[in-house]
């Protein structure tokens, strides 16, 4: 029990919450039972609507939950008083999509702020502040006020503003979604930094699959509310065991995107897991074999220095045919997966 | 033209300012606070309750309904009982005040119903008390916005002073009705109404200046 205390920063068990009542009500989060280990980046992928918001908002108690447990630090959050709920929150810092940061105050102000709620006496608020922002490279901006700068820049200045009170932790909800490719790789970067220079527990929410693959150590899948799927990034991005998963990571390679009904012969998605490369085995299916299968589409790629992802294919409907291509791939270590077409 | 006395109309326009001025910071003092209140206890807000709401809103919207000349009228009883009497320039101070209350009360509310839910949020991350919340985060957000509406708000005070003038309150409103009515001087009639667009101009100019140089965004 120690240990786990230790180990996880936060542990989540059967957590649930319902939003609204009766025929309009709607399950954000349908019992979710998570472990957020201490320094790492966790990821918490999803659709829109999945309740990844939700989820990470029951993290600093911003949302009350319904039933189950949130323990941040040993803490149970859901019978903190008010006070100890308040003290907690200097603990855990936010970032979020639309940065919200004061307009009316210039950033050096901002960064400031939770510094004074948390107590901090006034002639040291000045100094942490310039040393945060500092951190995320805005030290030459102090007087500026937050319509003045880039949304990359804004996103720095909450970072600032939410690592001042030296948290345990960094929820970051949707945190780069309104930035472009660019500047979501440098706020990424920084992210990384800060957790392997501070020792920052980060939590990651978003619905972009590159950003957990660029930064994230683990991952959870959500849908609907529910946890489908959790693990390492590289076990989960190689085999995605549900479907949600597939799409997620690969929606460029997603059944969703092609009619299979368009083809004559059977359609099956194979699933490369960084044991064999992906563009070797169709020449070889072909040359062992004397088939020839269609790639309808492809989604592979190389994650961490291993390959994997998916493809497509299209297999000629005879039976002999088709047991013979699957009976090569499933040999060479490629799970196959038919495909109906629902006509 | 002869007729027009001057330090008379001065005297006026000093004791509407100062109706107008005094009312106003009153009126603010209590506006303010229940214009905070309507907001902090809608649905969704961080005092979120029912009933103050509901009492509190409904009593702004009974206030507002009522013209502001029955209102004088209808105060006459209260005024006297403070101010001892019912009919000058001071005793002006009280229905003008109680009048403009829930106006206030009201443009408070909407100016801080601009501040985002987001700013809310992250004020509440930070773990701010909803005394903080309010204070250091809503009020100062909202700060352009209060001082556009302070600005239109003393322009309306300003004008129910002139009215509150018409039934013994003194100042520019008690000159146009006694010169300009009474006795025909039209032309006092036209100094008195342009003093009080110039007034209502002074103060919106200003109001507009100052929330333009202190908004950032
Ligand atoms: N305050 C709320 N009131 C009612 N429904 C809500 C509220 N917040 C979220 N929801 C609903 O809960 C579900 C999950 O929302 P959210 O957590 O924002 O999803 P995500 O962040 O994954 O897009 C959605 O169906 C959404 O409409
Ligand atoms: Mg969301």
């Amino acid at each position: 029990m120690s240990l786990e205390k230790e180990n996880n920063i936060y542990t989540l068990r059967n957590v649930s919450k319902v939003f609204g009542s009766g025929d309009t009500a709607v399950k954000a989060i349908d019992d979710v039972s998570l472990d957020i280990h201490r320094g790492e980046i966790f990821g918490i992928i999803g659709m829109s609507g999945a309740g990844k918001s939700t989820l990470v908002r029951t993290l600093n108690r911003l949302e009350s939950i319904d039933e189950g447990s949130v323990i941040f630090n040993g803490l149970n959050l859901g019978t903190l008083s008010n006070k100890k709920l308040r003290e907690a929150r200097h603990s855990i810092g936010i970032i979020f999509q639309n940065y919200n940061l004061l307009m009316q105050k210039t950033i050096l102000a901002n960064v400031m702020m939770p510094l004074r709620i948390a107590g901090v006496p006034k002639s040291e608020r000045r100094e942490k502040a310039i040393k945060m922002l500092s951190i995320v490279g805005l030290e030459d901006r102090l007087n500026a006020y937050p319509a003045q700068l880039s949304g990359g820049q804004r996103q720095r200045v909450a970072i600032a503003r939410a690592l001042a009170t030296d948290p345990e932790v960094l929820l970051c909800d949707e945190a780069t979604s309104a930035l472009d490719p660019k500047t979501t790789g440098e706020i990424l970067k920084l992210l990384k930094k800060i957790n392997s220079e501070m020792k920052l527990t980060i939590v990651i929410i978003t619905h972009e699959m590159k950003v957990v693959e660029s930064i994230c150590d683990r991952v959870a899948i959500i849908n609907y509310g529910k946890l489908v799927e959790i693990g390492d990034v590289k076990e989960i991005f190689t085999r995605p065991k549900t479907e949600t998963a597939r799409n997620l990571l690969m929606p460029g390679a997603g059944a969703n995107d092609i009619d299979i009904s368009e083809y004559k012969g059977r359609c099956a998605r194979i699933v490369f897991d960084g044991t064999v490369s992906s563009e070797p085995i169709i020449c070889n299916l072909t040359r062992k074999t004397g088939h020839t299968v269609s790639i309808l589409s492809a989604n592979t790629k190389s994650i961490g220095g291993i390959g994997f992802g998916q493809m497509i294919i299209e297999i000629p409907d005879d039976e002999k045919v088709y047991a013979e291509i699957v009976g090569f791939l499933t040999e060479a270590g490629v799970a196959v997966d038919e495909l109906k077409s629902y006509r | 033209m002869s007729n027009i006395i001057w330090s008379e109309i001065w005297q006026g326009t000093a004791d509407t300012l100062r109706m107008t001025l005094i009312s106003t910071l009153l009126a603010y003092a209590v506006g303010l606070p229940f214009g905070v209140l309507l907001v902090v206890t809608d649905k969704g807000h961080i005092l979120e309750n029912k009933t103050i709401n509901f009492i509190f809103g409904t009593l702004a919207n009974i206030l507002r309904s009522i013209p502001f000349l029955i209102l004088l009228v209808v105060l006459m009883p209260f005024t006297r009982l403070i101010v001892g009497s019912s009919i000058g320039t001071t005793a002006t101070i009280v229905p003008l005040t109680i009048g403009t209350i829930p106006i206030i009360a009201r443009m408070v509310e909407s100016s801080l119903k601009e501040v985002s839910a987001g700013i809310i949020e992250a004020a509440r991350s930070m773990g701010a008390s909803s005394w903080e919340i309010i204070t250091l985060f809503m009020v100062p957000e909202a700060g352009p916005s209060l001082i556009l509406g302070a600005a239109i708000n003393l322009a309306t005070i300003l004008g129910y002073s002139a009215m509150a003038g018409c039934i013994g309150g003194g100042g520019l409103g008690a000159i146009a009705l006694n010169y300009g009515y009474y006795r025909y001087q039209t032309d006092v009639l036209m100094i008195t109404v342009i003093i009080l667009i110039l007034l209502i101009q002074i103060f919106q100019t200003l109001g507009t200046r100052i929330a333009l140089k202190v908004r950032h965004s």
